[in-house]
């Protein structure tokens, strides 16, 4: 069972396609497509570009500390090259770059089975029929990390072009500037990402923030929730990465002080028992002082172990 | 010293990298390239947040990279530096030797400008008609940095070894190690409640650590089976020393009178006390895992670990076991079944008691004017959340494949907002996907979200306090002394602007009309609302239209051109000013 799908030019002839399933359902299980058919050489008399910088691949350096395998070459992942030697025709072997997740993913795994593939049977990528050859370029040189054809994010935008739009927002996470990188967060071949925890938003963003995570005495209920809930982690037109501006995204929750509907005066005063503290005040004054920016005053909005000040409160108001 | 040590370890990995290189028959290849060079900044008309990650000097500044691989018979060493200001420097050096031993460590650095909030909107006062009046409620601001420019400087160092120790039975370890270092000042607020509503900025120090370390090991228990074992840790330090704000003595607000009365009413006043403090924090997680094959069409991957989070100034802690499997199999040379299923259960420091002063201690008054708001926290965080999906994916003929997927999420929470609060989703997604060779491909998709009851704020303005019933009818008797916290049962209803309906629709297209060319068109729609709520019409539209051209002549060159737009559009009604003091 293999179901590689070709569907590029003629098929060639069944019994070389089922010579080419045999072997194929015999070598996969320990080395991808061995055949032995056709020696290298015959391959780089017509794919000379190829063949000469091979050894500069990462499939180049591995295959050097296995002899066994040396000789089979390119004829490891591309199956038999017999009748592809007969008839040039493109059809007559296989191209992984030209099959969908029912081959060439298949292909690949049987010798990148290591842990870091673990999730890839079950991962977006590969249920979306992303196919490995879609951001690894196997005859490329070993120029980027990973053989890929492009370094992240720029592939990754290729595809996933909302995203490209919104680290371009005025607050984002650093990537257009390069420190940081999509694989950062996320694990294009499933499974958790970096250095990270699984199962929760929660738990990847902790990683970076873990100044965030308390466990709070005074806690506030969507962290605990998901940061997901305030934040749009790949950019945003509020600051801070918030899906909407204060005071409009704690208004979504809670109610407004009373402060806020009150009308003030116009002009300067001073503080009664503090006379460096001298102000301007305008009609709007306390309409803007309470629905401007909620932080300015609640400042640990994502928990604190102090009590704020108001007894009425519980101490629970997040403003020490 | 530290520090030092690093600078010297990583001389020393220059230094004797290339010479681990090992070539056989002289096939040693080297490739390596130095530049340097200057660049200039500006920023006369800029506003510092949409910089937020520039340097923003105005001058000259030298800047530098240095490329280098080593490729050997079965062997690379790369080093890449850049140095591009004293605040963003980047490096990363590796050493591979083929798939028995690799060795890499990372420096990245960036300076993260955090803007001053002048907080002059904080600046009011109740109206009179004359305004030479004494008194009144006031709102002021006082900085007591003003010209200060808040920055911080962040690097990370990430250090990771990969070992293959028996190749008979793939045993392989693993071990990384990451610190963040994050130094600079910050803007801190502070508010003092009475007697007058009063703002104070000042800049405090930053100087957080955070090291993480993780380490594991696999092996093939036979050719099906492959088990792993993997350790984190995690701490965070704050290390700077919190800042301290000193808080008004009590009285009132207008008169500047009975200080006792207005001070029995507040935890704090007429004190310095500590403010902002972010607490120091320690995890530890363990994890195991099991994968393999059943048969030659189906494999799996499961894991169960436990993690544990504590406060180690409060000894609070949260601890989660987690569980998830995975299984994949396939029903037919054209049909694949894939199955999910996650399970989370999280359980805080048990009951936790808020031990608060008494209201109006000591003061006179009717009995009930004097309530404890003494309660038991409990913790949001705890809660059993269970997700699982069935995606069968089926290859219509050799150009085009449909998948259909159906899942449904759980969340139990314990405590929050009410006991036993549970929101369940229900998904469904359809795909399409025509393929036709490396040519062309595109997809459409559908994909549906039907929630019952949404993650809500509970209790509105005030979070839960243990305080369930008021002492008096307000609208017909108001309890003296304890009236202007009282408030009708509306204010504390939970609210949500969540959506309980959302639908996606996606498509996309790549054209390779040569190896040369890809074009790619996409259109992202997304629609949702609550409908759950009566008072308020909750609604939230997204559309990206977008296109990539990518031009490859060859393999040193990829020009890239694209463009995206992003339409969102949300409704949400917000709440009417319901406190009226």
């Amino acid at each position: 069972m293999t179901g590689f799908d070709r569907t590029d030019g003629p098929r060639p002839p069944l019994l070389i396609r089922l010579a080419v399933l045999l072997i194929a359902a015999v070598c996969l299980p320990s080395t991808a497509l061995l055949a032995g058919d056709i020696e290298n050489d015959v391959c780089a008399g017509c794919h000379e570009d190829v063949a000469a910088g091979f050894t500069m691949t990462a499939h180049g350096v591995y295959f050097t500390d296995r002899p066994a395998l040396v000789d089979y070459g390119c004829e490891s992942c591309h199956g038999s090259g017999l009748a592809h030697v007969e008839d040039p025709n493109p059809g007559n072997i296989i191209n992984p770059a030209n099959t969908d997740q029912f081959g060439s993913s298949m292909l690949c795994m049987t010798c990148h089975d290591d842990g870091a593939m673990d999730d890839w049977d079950f991962s977006a990528h590969n249920g979306a029929d992303v196919n490995c050859a879609s951001c690894h370029s196997v005859h490329a040189t070993y120029d980027t990390r990973q053989a890929l054809k492009k370094a992240t994010p720029d592939l990754c935008y290729d595809c996933h072009t909302d995203v490209k739009a919104q680290t371009m927002m005025p607050s984002h996470h650093p990537i257009a500037e390069g420190k940081m990188s999509c694989n950062d967060c996320h694990n294009p071949h499933g499974g958790s990402a970096k250095l990270t925890q699984d199962f929760t938003g929660r738990e990847l963003c902790f990683t970076c923030h873990a100044d965030k995570e308390g466990p709070y005495v005074y806690e506030h209920a969507p962290v605990n929730e998901d940061c997901g809930l305030c934040h749009t982690p790949h950019g945003s037109v509020a600051n801070n990465l918030l899906v909407q501006n204060e005071p409009t995204l704690c208004l979504n929750c809670h109610a407004m002080h009373f402060h806020a509907t009150v009308e003030s005066n116009d002009g300067p005063f001073i503080v009664p028992q503090n006379q460096s503290r001298n102000s301007v005040s305008t009609a709007d004054g306390w309409k803007k002082g309470f629905l401007t920016r909620c932080t300015s005053c609640h400042s640990m909005i994502h928990g604190s172990d102090m009590p704020s000040q108001s007894i009425s409160t519980g101490g629970n108001a997040l403003t020490r | 010293m530290k520090r030092l040590l690093s600078v010297i370890a990583l001389a020393l990995l220059i230094v004797a990298g290339p010479s681990l290189l090992s070539a056989q028959d002289g096939e040693l290849t080297q490739e390596y390239s130095i530049w340097i060079g200057s660049h200039y900044t500006t920023f006369s008309d800029y506003t510092k947040k949409v910089g937020e990650y520039n340097v923003g000097l105005d001058e000259y500044m030298p800047e530098f990279s240095v490329n280098y691989l080593g490729i050997g018979t079965d062997n690379l060493f790369r080093l890449d530096g850049h140095f591009y200001d004293k605040y963003n420097i980047d490096g990363i050096v590796d050493v591979t030797i083929a798939d028995r031993f690799s060795f890499g460590v990372q420096y990245s650095s960036l300076v993260h400008r955090l803007g001053q909030d002048k907080l002059e909107y904080m600046s009011a006062r109740e109206y009179f008609e004359d305004t030479d009046t004494y008194g009144g409620k006031i709102l002021t601001h006082e900085l007591l940095d003003p010209d200060a420019d808040y920055d911080l400087h962040r690097q990370e160092i990430l250090s990771e070894l990969s070992v293959l120790l028996s190749r008979k039975n793939n045993i392989r370890m693993t071990a990384a190690h990451r610190t963040i270092m994050t130094d600079g000042h910050a803007q801190s607020l502070s508010n003092t409640h009475c007697f007058s509503c009063h703002a104070t900025s000042r800049s405090v120090e930053v100087q957080n650590r955070t090291h993480e370390l993780q380490a594991g090991i696999q092996a093939d228990l036979t050719e099906e089976l492959t088990v792993g074992y993997q350790f984190d840790y995690r701490s965070f330090d704050p290390q700077s020393p919190a800042a301290e704000a000193y808080f008004d003595q009590a009285k009132h607000p207008v008169n500047g009178g009975s200080g006792a009365e207005f001070s029995s009413r507040q935890v704090y006043d007429d004190t310095s006390v500590v403010i902002n403090q972010v607490p120091k924090n320690e995890k530890i997680g363990n994890k195991i895992r099991v994968k393999g094959k059943l048969g030659d069409k189906t494999r799996f991957a499961t894991s169960v670990g436990y993690n544990r989070v504590e406060n180690k100034y409060t000894e609070i802690y949260s601890g989660a076991w987690t569980g998830a499997a995975n299984i994949s199999t396939v029903l037919s040379p054209t049909t694949r079944l894939v199955i999910k299923a996650t399970g989370v259960r999280i359980k805080g420091t048990d009951d936790y008691y808020i031990d608060l002063p008494i209201f109006r201690d000591g003061r006179p008054g009717p009995a009930g004017s004097r309530p404890s708001f003494d309660y038991t926290r409990l913790s949001s965080l705890d809660r059993t959340d269970g997700r699982g999906s069935a995606e069968l994916t089926h290859k219509l003929n050799p150009r085009m494949t449909l998948s259909v997927l159906a899942g449904y999420e759980r969340i139990k929470r314990y405590n929050y907002p009410d006991e036993d609060y549970v929101t369940g989703r229900l998904i469904g997604q359809g795909k399409l996907r025509y393929r036709k060779s490396t040519n062309f491909s595109g997809w459409m998709k559908y994909r549906f979200e039907k929630t019952s009851d949404p993650f809500v704020s509970g209790k509105g303005l005030f979070e839960a306090r243990g305080y369930e019933e008021l002492s008096r009818d307000l609208r017909n008797s108001p309890a003296p002394f304890t009236f202007y916290y009282e408030r009708e049962a509306l204010r504390y209803q939970a609210i949500t602007t969540a959506p309980t309906d959302e639908h996606e629709i996606e498509l996309r297209g790549v054209f390779n009309p040569n190896p040369k060319v890809n074009v790619n068109l996409g259109l992202r729609y997304n629609y949702s609302k609550n409908g759950d709520l009566d008072s308020l019409d909750v609604k939230q539209t997204t559309m990206v239209p977008s296109l990539g051209i990518n031009l490859m002549p060859n393999a040193q060159w990829v020009l890239s051109a694209g463009y995206t737009m992003h339409y969102d559009k949300s409704r949400g009604p917000i709440t009417v000013a319901l406190f009226d003091g």
